[in-house]
């Protein structure tokens, strides 16, 4: 949970009735999350990797993210790796997300990690960016669909790059330096990244932004290019949109927060963060939830009639990228003088007899 | 033919089972509910620690440390591990302050340097494992500035001004970490005035510095590979248990007992990186014994291997020899794994964890200390080695 963010009033119990939300959801669908009402059902091996991921980073052993780690390890293909859903042949995306799950559950078995790494290598195209898919001969994939499916994505690509990490593949092995050669040239003009599965640049520029920071394939100018245009991008209401709306909306204001704060402190950006950070707090539900918006696309594919912006009803996906974006605002210090206040308080010792 | 998958998964689930079952047969584990409740309050005092002591890093340091840059590609791991980094060397630090006697100072500032004097070892680990990195530690805290932070409370600020010079980045952080470190330390010697247990401690944290650097620059000719990967994992729990002394401001010297932590930690990481070191081609002692090596083979073997990947990396080649190892080593894993298998390498270290852990007990009964420091310090003990393998 958050630690250090005195400056983020209301963060705190946002965030935990964040969780609670998602522990219900999960206790009515037998420990995975479901969302996106799409042709083949709703999400569940994507969507609970996504979200024991969010969960496990703000609440550390949680036991709602360690249940879904434990169906995920059950739930994972004979040849390794995990779908959309159990009807829905293996994909990079959830296979990453598979793989992120896993490296925060206990006693994990390296068997199970290994098939699935091996499944998500197969995504790696001569681009060195990750696709979703890589066969369209097997189901649901008939010939149908545009090539964006096979396509590699710079937010795929950054998932898996996170995976690969997470379980001990060499930064500078071939297979991630080449993913990050696609990621720096996958760039859009104004500096961040866009992606052919979501509505807006929000979610793919903060991955793909952590992603290739860590790889050091970001310089502090192009931070601050991101930053400035993300700030830029900000709607009147303090929050953002994905889709050019007026007011904002929780999901891309989560990741605008999380991409900002992988900058360097800077007063414009940190009052975009504050103004942000409020934004997402006054905007809960009462049930602890954030509303959902159009932001998941899928692309053309008319044969199957499932084209088109998708939100994530059951508001899960939407709840763990938002808790996850509160808690890393709370856990960093915005206000230099608190800060410096509560060192000089911690400082000064003294001796005193204890009751041992 | 088993695949090189399975017989890496056997020797990850052999290492785990043969610990636990030894600890077990000891009457040492920890129930399932137990150990989940410990590490949780573990996870707590963590950050809490972290909240307190975070501001005293400065702004900048403590907003990195707690961002998603905070260790690079690392950061999930880092991010997941701080609390409990922090919480193990806060709790060994009080736990070896209370054996040792004496009253604490409050706040328990020999627990806190403890904690942050763990962090500090981490990522002085962390970031001498890079060519690159090494360098510029070595650059901000060469050894003759440790020396000088130990003698000379003004240092500290002379430090702090040096990094805000610096942009915000691990290195950062790390000096930062330091500087806390000794601010807390003077602060415990102006309290207590015991010369003898600051002379020990600056003798203990240089002795860890060299023992780390040791590792980095091994001597081909080393007689004993083996001794400087020990000081490099127990020399850490003695600089502890001079703070630990430091801030008991007792003549009881809890040395011995730390070094025999150490031990117990040292065994602990071989084990617990078997199937990992057998994928990456790392020496481990239990691979090393299940070849039948004799010590001084060993430390060829670990120079050799050091020595190789310290040309790679002057070459510029650490790439290649990463492809290297994934393409040329398959087979060579699978000898290595299965030779521990059929050897009873791993049964033989988990024993030596399970005596390690008793003499510690032992060492614990020797000492006129409360019962209940005693009883914590064991249970702490136990309850990370059972972390660590998890």
């Amino acid at each position: 949970m958050t630690g250090a963010g005195e400056s983020h009033v209301g963060v705190e119990p946002a965030v935990a009735r964040g969780l609670g939300f998602l522990a219900g959801a999960a206790r009515e669908a037998d420990g995975l999350w479901q969302d996106f009402q799409l042709a083949p059902g709703p999400s569940t091996d994507w969507v609970s990797g996504f979200a024991a991921v969010a969960i496990a980073g703000v609440a550390p052993g949680a036991p709602e993210a360690q249940r879904a780690i434990a169906a995920l390890t059950r739930r994972a293909r004979r040849a390794g790796g995990w779908g959309y859903n159990e009807h829905v042949q293996i994909d990079g995306d959830s296979t990453a997300w598979g793989l992120l799950a896993l490296a925060e559950g206990r006693q994990v078995s390296p068997l199970t990690v290994r098939k699935a790494l091996d499944a998500l290598v197969r995504h790696q195209g001569d681009t060195g960016g990750f696709a979703t898919y890589i066969s369209p001969d097997g189901p649901p994939a008939r010939g149908a669909f545009r090539a964006d499916w096979f396509a590699p994505q710079p937010c795929v690509t950054a998932a898996a790059v996170m995976a690969l990490l997470a379980h001990g593949e060499p930064p500078d092995g071939a297979a991630i330096r080449n993913a990050a050669a696609f990621l720096a040239r996958a760039r859009c003009a104004w500096g961040g990244w866009s992606s052919c599965w979501w509505t807006g640049p929000r979610y793919p520029t903060y991955h793909a932004a952590l992603v290739l920071g860590w790889l050091g394939g970001l310089s502090s100018a192009d931070r601050d290019a991101i930053a400035r245009a993300t700030v830029a991008a900000a709607c009147a209401d303090g929050g953002w949109s994905d889709r050019g709306a007026e007011l904002g909306e929780p999901f891309a204001t989560a990741l605008a927060i999380r991409t900002l704060l992988l900058g360097d402190p800077d007063p414009e950006v940190d009052a975009a963060i504050r103004r942000g950070v409020r934004w997402l707090v006054a905007a809960q539900c009462a049930d602890g939830a954030w509303r959902s918006t159009p932001m998941l696309r899928v692309p053309d594919v008319t044969e199957h009639g499932i084209a088109g912006e998708f939100a994530d009803d059951g508001r899960c996906f939407t709840t763990a990228t938002v808790i996850g974006a509160l808690d890393q605002a709370g856990r960093q210090p915005r206000d230099p003088d608190a800060s410096r206040r509560a060192g000089a308080a911690a400082a000064p010792g003294r001796a005193a007899e204890t009751s041992r | 033919m088993w695949s090189t998958q399975f017989v890496v998964q056997e020797l990850w689930l052999r290492s785990r089972r043969c610990l636990l079952s030894a600890l077990d047969d000891a009457g040492l584990a920890p129930g399932e509910a137990a150990f989940a409740s410990y590490m949780r309050d573990q996870g707590a005092l963590g950050r809490s620690v972290l909240a307190r002591l975070g501001p005293g890093l400065g702004t900048v340091e403590h907003r990195y440390l707690m961002s998603e840059r905070m260790a690079g590609t690392a950061n999930r791991r880092f991010a997941r591990r701080l609390p409990f980094g922090l919480a193990f060397g806060h709790e060994c630090g009080r736990y070896l302050r209370q054996v040792a006697g004496g009253a604490a100072v409050v706040p328990d500032l020999a627990a806190d340097g403890a904690a942050l004097f763990n962090v500090a070892a981490s990522l002085f680990d962390r970031l001498t494992d890079r060519a690159s990195e090494a360098a510029a530690v070595k650059a901000l805290l060469p050894r003759d500035r440790l020396a000088r932070l130990c003698g000379d409370r003004s240092e500290v600020e002379a430090l702090r001004t040096e990094l805000g010079a610096l942009a915000a980045s691990e290195l950062r952080v790390f000096g930062a970490v330091i500087a806390e470190l000794f601010r807390i330390a003077h602060e415990l010697r102006a309290i207590r005035g015991d010369p003898a247990a600051w002379r020990g401690f600056v003798d203990d944290l240089l002795g860890a510095y060299d023992a780390q650097l040791a590792t980095l620059q091994p001597d081909l000719a080393a007689p004993d590979a083996t001794a400087i990967s020990r000081a490099k994992s127990v020399t850490p729990f003695l600089v502890t248990a001079q703070l630990a002394a430091l801030g008991a401001g007792t003549a009881v010297d809890p040395r011995g007992l730390a070094e025999a932590i150490g031990d117990v930690f040292w065994r602990v990481d071989d084990l617990v990186d078997l199937h990992a070191d057998a994928r990456t081609g790392q020496l481990n002692s239990v691979q090393l014994r299940a070849a039948g090596r004799t010590a001084d083979r060993a430390a060829g073997h670990a120079a050799g291997h050091a020595a190789g990947r310290a040309a790679d990396r002057a070459a510029g080649h650490a790439a290649g020899h990463a492809a290297g190892h994934a393409a040329g080593h398959a087979d060579d894993v699978r000898t290595a794994a299965v030779a521990v298998l059929r050897s009873d390498g791993v049964e033989a270290v988990a024993a030596e964890i399970v005596a390690g852990i008793t003499a510690v007990a032992a060492r614990l009964a020797a000492l006129e200390a409360p019962a209940a420091a005693r009883s914590a310090l064991l249970a702490w003990l136990v309850m990370y080695v059972v972390d660590w393998i998890q």
